[in-house]
């Protein structure tokens, strides 16, 4: 291996730490702050390592008589002095180099759709700014769901009612939001307390939306079972959503690895939600379950039927299979 | 001296209690000792052909059910109520049937026959020679004298005087009314004339001393049958029994044209037979729209078991008019109703399937609705169902009605041709 050469110095994960470009030899490594590669690890002497080069053009590693010694990994040998080959990892204390050429090719670029995202450096500066938006945005939340159970109340409402059903979710949020910061300012010693806020808050109304919207779709297109189809696809969705806006700013995931993380846990979580009320459910109901739904007239697009058609259509009804019935009550 | 004065006055008091007493023990004697004549007669005479029947558990040997019979001919077969009997019928292999006889021995009996539809079975006892029963063949007049003969509360047999009431114009089957207390033991004994002929079967009571009997009538018609068929699947017997039945009623229904009443801008069916009640009321209670509720139901079902009761016809119409909602408020409110129909048909895993349901948007002349019906099996009675149909109407924004209809041990095509009747007898007035 000839100069110039990298050396790299790896943490404990075998991820680079400080990488080091070599011109000039020899090169000392230790704890000291004399040496030209200054390693914090107190397992490594304060000169541990010489770094030379010989007649023939080699890198050799000397030892200088440290405590703990200098060694190769797989197999694990203990030396004294060692010509270092390309790509060669060393150990010295417990801190791990290792040795690259120039010609070392790095991994392809990640392309990134788009430009620096606006919104992002907007929320990430300043203070006072994103904490008026959080308060629209709360507002706004807030807002949705008075309005939600004001129409899902048939009784006469007052105002004390609605506030006492959404205090509790804003109180929830509140709370989501703090635990998402105090996270950020652990990883990535900043607190993000408004853009935590507002994505929660968002996306909180987002579902509002969509469940809304799925409701209505359900009373255009009156399939049993089509509505179900769609929440489970939406839970699935804002969840994985909620947990990847909350990752990207608390810690220093790559992108495709917060999708990934993000998606994992909202299958867990929505599996495991859809599990338990599958397994709570009662193994025979005796109810009659149809879409119920019901909006205001205008919303009824389909043509409708005929009471003939209607009861026409509805021989596949009677259709049971009782042997198989009986087959499951015994079991 | 006022010791004795307070004696004589003591004694004399007890002199005018005594008499008191004798004068009113000697009214009562009096009028009971005419009524108690006759009973016992009747009673002594045909005593030895009342019977104690009993359902006994096998796998405990203790009395299930208990209630009373008689014998109709010297071969033994003995006549009695379904209900007393129908968990033999259902779990033949869990309960057997017994009688015992006024001597108290115990002997087995089997079910020869059943008619659901009437309350009635028929068993086979032992032969026997003592005096027989026999049916009547009088019409008889309201007010005659009727002795009901029977086994309450397993205390023995016991006779209950009573007068007849005609028969009853408002139960789905024809039905003796009696104006005399039945208790639960008493069913399946009979009831007899002075002449000691049978002129019904205890059945059930109304409490509050209304009795109800099964005419003599269906009880001949049942032994006349029973001459000629030994059916051995009583649950196709059953089944046989309530498609014939409701074909009767059902199709009555169908083919006629339903009285009608209005609610709000709606015409809906009223009390379409004798045998259906109606009752119903409005109201508002600082609600933010109005209800009116009518309801009408089948006075009476036919009953299979503990857990079976059918043959009901339901049906309730609400009408909704918004006061303060706003038209999307007033939807959900329609919405809240129509997801959970008032008159539902309950029933266990045992004896039901899970309810298959769809729901369509429908015309009905100028009437737009949506239609949910919903169908239920019998599991031991295949091709019988529970159905229930519902509808709203989506006519205008601040008013709605809700209707749903509820019919019990239906044939799907009976189902489908009564909803379709029912349907059809619904308009609405532009306003």
């Amino acid at each position: 291996m000839e100069a110039p050469i990298i050396i790299e110095v790896l943490d404990r994960f075998g991820k680079v730490k400080e990488r080091h470009k070599i011109n000039r030899f020899p090169v000392s490594i230790g704890r000291s702050y004399k040496n030209d590669i200054i390693i914090d690890d107190n397992y490594v002497s304060a000169e541990h390592v010489e770094l030379m080069v010989d007649g023939d053009g080699h890198i050799m590693a000397t030892d200088l008589h440290s405590d703990n010694g200098l060694f190769t990994i797989h197999p694990v040998i203990r030396h004294d002095i060692l010509t270092i080959q390309e790509n060669q990892r060393i150990r010295i204390g417990h801190t791990d180099l290792r040795f690259r050429s120039e010609n070392f090719s790095v991994s392809d670029t990640y392309f990134d759709h788009g430009r620096p995202s606006q919104w992002h450096l907007f929320m990430t500066n300043g203070l006072i700014l994103p904490l008026i938006w959080l308060l629209i945005i709360w507002l706004l939340t807030a807002g949705i769901l008075m309005a939600n159970q004001y129409y899902m109340t048939i009784r006469e409402v007052h105002f004390n009612i609605l506030v006492a059903a959404v205090l509790p979710v804003l109180i929830v949020i509140v709370i989501w939001t703090f635990i998402w910061s105090v996270i950020s300012k652990i990883i990535t010693h900043r607190f993000y307390f408004a853009y935590h806020g507002i994505h929660v808050g968002l996306l909180l109304s987002g579902f509002y939306f969509i469940e809304l919207s799925f409701e209505y779709l359900e009373f255009i297109f009156p399939v049993n079972g089509l509505q179900a189809v769609f929440v489970v696809f939406s839970d699935l969705a804002f969840t994985a959503l909620l947990f990847y806006g909350h990752l990207r700013q608390s810690t220093h995931f790559r992108k495709r690895k917060t999708k990934f993380i993000s998606t994992v846990t909202a299958s867990l979580i929505v599996g495991v939600a859809y599990l338990v009320s599958y397994v709570n459910q009662p193994q025979f109901s005796g109810q009659p379950d149809y879409s119920g739904l019901i909006k205001p007239p205008a919303f009824v697009m389909m043509k409708p039927n005929s009471v003939d058609n209607f009861f026409a259509n509805s021989k596949r009804l009677a259709e049971f299979d009782l042997e198989k019935n009986d087959e499951e009550d015994k079991k | 001296m006022r010791s004795t004065q307070a004696q004589t006055t003591i004694k004399l008091l007890n002199v005018n209690n005594l008499l008191i007493k004798f004068l009113c023990t000697a009214i009562l004697s009096l009028t009971s000792a005419f009524s108690f004549a006759s009973t016992e007669e009747v009673f002594e005479q045909y005593q030895d052909s009342l019977l104690q029947i009993r359902i006994i558990d096998k796998s405990t040997n203790s009395k299930s059910t208990i209630g009373s019979g008689f014998f109709i001919d010297q071969y033994g077969t003995i006549a009695t109520n379904y209900h007393v009997i129908s968990k033999h019928v259902f779990k033949p292999e869990q309960y057997r049937v017994e009688y015992i006889s006024q001597d108290g021995a115990v002997h087995a009996a089997e079910l020869i026959h059943i008619d659901v539809i009437h309350d009635l079975a028929l068993l086979k006892g032992d032969e026997v020679d003592t005096p027989l029963l026999k049916i009547s063949n009088k019409s008889l007049n309201k007010g005659v004298r009727i002795y009901t003969l029977g086994n309450p509360l397993d205390l023995g047999m016991t006779i209950v005087e009573g007068t007849y009431n005609g028969l009853t114009k408002d139960t789905m089957n024809e039905r003796i009314l009696l104006s005399g207390a039945l208790n639960s033991g008493m069913s399946g004994g009979p009831s007899v004339i002075e002449d000691g002929t049978v002129i019904g079967v205890n059945v059930a009571t109304a409490g509050n001393g209304i009795g109800f009997l099964v005419p003599q009538k269906f009880l001949t018609a049942l032994v006349q049958e029973a001459k000629i068929k030994k059916p051995k699947d009583f649950m196709n017997v059953i089944q046989q029994q309530l498609l014939s039945n409701q074909a009767g009623y059902l199709d009555v229904l169908s083919n006629t044209p339903f009285p009608t009443k209005s609610l709000g801008n709606y015409t809906v069916p009223a009390k379409i037979a004798s045998y259906i009640n109606c009752w119903g009321d409005s109201k508002q209670d600082n609600e933010p729209f109005r209800k009116s509720n009518s309801y009408c139901a089948t006075k009476n079902n036919i009953y299979l078991n503990n857990s079976i009761s059918t043959g009901t016809i339901r049906y309730n119409h609400q009408y909704f008019e918004d006061v303060e909602m706003g038209r999307f408020r007033f939807a959900h409110l329609v919405q809240t109703y129509f997801s959970n129909p008032s008159a539902s048909l309950s029933g266990g895993k045992e004896n039901f399937t899970e309810y298959n349901c769809k729901s369509d948007y429908v015309t009905q002349q100028n009437m737009l609705l949506k239609t949910a019906i919903c169908l239920k099996e019998y599991k031991k009675f295949p091709g019988l169902y529970d159905m229930i149909l519902i509808f709203t109407t989506l006519n205008e924004n601040d008013k709605a009605l809700i209707s749903t209809l509820a019919l019990a041990g239906v044939s799907y095509e009976n189902a489908v041709k009564f909803s379709k009747h029912y349907l059809g007898s619904f308009a609405w007035k532009r306003p």
